[in-house]
This record gives structure tokens, sequence and C-alpha cells, in this order.
């Protein structure tokens, strides 16, 4: 019966921790059915699929594509929230909802515009990011949330946009 | 026999020498005892009785297997109670461990059905993540050029 009790517990503790782990679905789940919103899931069967793809296109780079690749590989999941309107409020809403016990704030970009610009990150145990989540709004006309679950490296992130940048210049 | 009244009762009064006592003990032991007396018998011959008891050389044997049941059961508890702890113990483990490294299945059966905001064509996906990761990487490589520019502002107002 003790042992009962204690397994019963130990369950309940364990649920309670299955749903801290699943905290970005509970920050979505407060958007999800909201019709204002475009949601976007990419899976990591996706991602897997982008390794084996005909990038014949013009738009495709293939520098570009493999910095993409790189960035995509450890990748469990890419969510992404749009809304046209109401940017300000969103954003406002979003800040005051994040679970700041979840996530840490990497850096937060103002604007004189008055545009916010926000990253949050959760980090796994050996210091490494398992999630980066970016919320993008105030003044201006779209309101974005992007979430990249699964292990990331922020200096391959980075290197995308300094090639293209590099790219263009040229 | 007056002598012997009267010794009764300093022998209540708890005023007797050991001679005393003894002499008491011996009139008991004698087979008539008067009747009046004869009510305080039971007790003098009872503490001699008692005086002469010994314990048997099976006294620790017998002791010792009274004993012995109930400290095999105690331990039995025991082992029973280390056992649960184990088990507990190691089902905290697996069980944390299931929970602190969630692998994919358990992403894919969350409570939101994620499926179906999927794009079916994986070019549009690709285009999406390309579209989101560009976004995220300029949005940090602005922030990192801005504490730059901020730092170096910093700097050169330091050197003034």
């Amino acid at each position: 019966m003790k042992k009962l009790i204690v397994l019963f517990a130990m369950m309940l503790a364990g649920m309670s921790l299955n749903a801290q782990a699943d905290a970005i679905d509970s920050f979505f789940k407060q958007y999800i059915d909201d019709p204002r919103f475009t949601v976007v899931f990419i899976s990591p069967r996706l991602f897997s699929l982008f390794d084996k793809m005909d990038f014949d296109d013009d738009d495709f780079d293939d520098d570009e594509d493999e910095a993409i690749l790189r960035a995509t590989k450890g990748l469990k999941g890419l969510r992404i929230l749009t809304a046209d309107d109401y940017s300000n409020e969103l954003y406002d809403e979003a800040i005051k909802k994040i679970n700041t016990t979840d996530y840490e704030i990497l850096m937060k970009v103002r604007d004189r515009d008055g545009s916010n610009l926000d990253f949050y990150i959760k980090e796994s145990a050996e210091n490494k990011i398992s999630e980066l989540f970016l919320i993008a709004g105030g003044d201006r006309d779209e309101f974005v949330l992007i979430s990249f679950v699964g292990s990331m490296n922020l200096d391959d992130v980075t290197k995308i946009a300094k090639d293209i940048e590099k790219k263009n210049r040229y | 026999m007056n002598n012997i009244s009267q010794l009764i009762d300093k022998y209540f009064r708890g005023e007797t020498t050991l001679e005393e006592e003894s002499q008491i003990k011996t009139f008991f032991q004698q087979a008539d005892i008067p009747q009046h007396l004869k009510v305080y018998q039971p007790l003098f011959s009872l503490l001699d009785e008692e005086k002469e008891k010994q314990l048997s050389q099976k006294f620790d044997q017998e002791i010792y297997n009274k004993i012995k049941p109930t400290q095999k059961k105690t331990f039995r508890l025991n082992t029973i109670h280390r056992w649960s702890s184990a088990v507990a113990a190691s089902l905290v483990l697996v069980l944390s461990i299931w929970w602190l490294y969630p692998n994919v299945e358990q992403e894919a059966s969350s409570a939101i059905n994620w499926e179906q905001y999927e794009p079916e064509d994986p070019q549009e996906a690709y285009r999406i993540t390309r579209d989101a990761l560009m976004k995220v990487s300029m949005g940090l490589n602005r922030g990192a050029e801005k504490a730059a520019k901020e730092v170096g502002f910093l700097k050169s107002i330091l050197k003034e």
C-alpha cells in the first residue's frame, strides 16, 4: 500500500515535470485556436527531407543551403506563429506569458521606431541550447513568434545572415 | 508466641534486623503454626522459596528461542524496506531520465496536434525554415552589432 502511494506521488511529480518540458506547447496553446494567427510547424521528418532535396531552384544558393542544413541538423521542431495586426498588444501579452523559470533571456533589441525583438533560450545540461525562442512585435506591421526546439549552435545561426550579406555585397 | 507476633509487627514497620527476620522465617518453617499467624506463612515461606530459585542452565537458550522469531521478523521487514527503497530510487532515476530527455516520439504525442500545421510541400517547408533562420540570424547579428556599437561608444567616452 505504502509503495503504491509512493509510486502514485512519483507519477504526479513526473507529470508536472513533463508539463514543464512542454512549456512551448502550453505557450502556443494559448494562441493556436485564435483565428488572428497563422501557425506553421516544421517536423523533424521535414528537416530530414531537406538533405535529400534537389535544389535546382535559382532561389537557393549552395553555400546558403549548406549553412541552413547545418543549422537544422539537430532540430526537433520549428514552430512559427504570426499575426498581421495587433502587433503591439500581442507583443506585450506574449512577454507577460513567458515562463521565466523555463526560459532565459538571451537578448532584447528595441529600436527607436518602437519595434521589439526578444530572444529567449532554454539550456539543456551541458550549457547547450535546447530551444531558441524569438518574439518580434511592437510598432511594426507584424507579430512573429518563432521557436526552434532541439540542439542549436548560435554560431551556425549567426553565420547564415553574415554569409548572405557577404554575397549581396559582391 | 507473643514474641513472634511482636516480631511480625516490627517486620511490617520495617524495623527488624536480619537476625530477627531469620527468626521469623525459621518459625514459619515449623509444622504447627498458630491459627492467627497462618495468614503470614505464605509470605515468609515464599520469600525463602524465591531465594532458592535459580536460573536454569537452559534459561539463556529459552530466552534466545523466544526472541529469535521476532528478530527474524524485523529483519525481514528491514529487507522489504530496503528493497522497496531501492526499487523506488531506481524508479525515480528511470522516470526522471525519461522525462528530462523527452525523445521525438514524446514530442509528437504532445497535447497539440502539430501535424495539421505542417506544410505539405518540402520545398515550402524549406523556404519557411530558411526565412525563420534568416530572421533569427539577422536579429542575433543586429543585437550583437548594436551591443558592439554601444561598447565602442562607451569606450570612446571613457577615452576622452
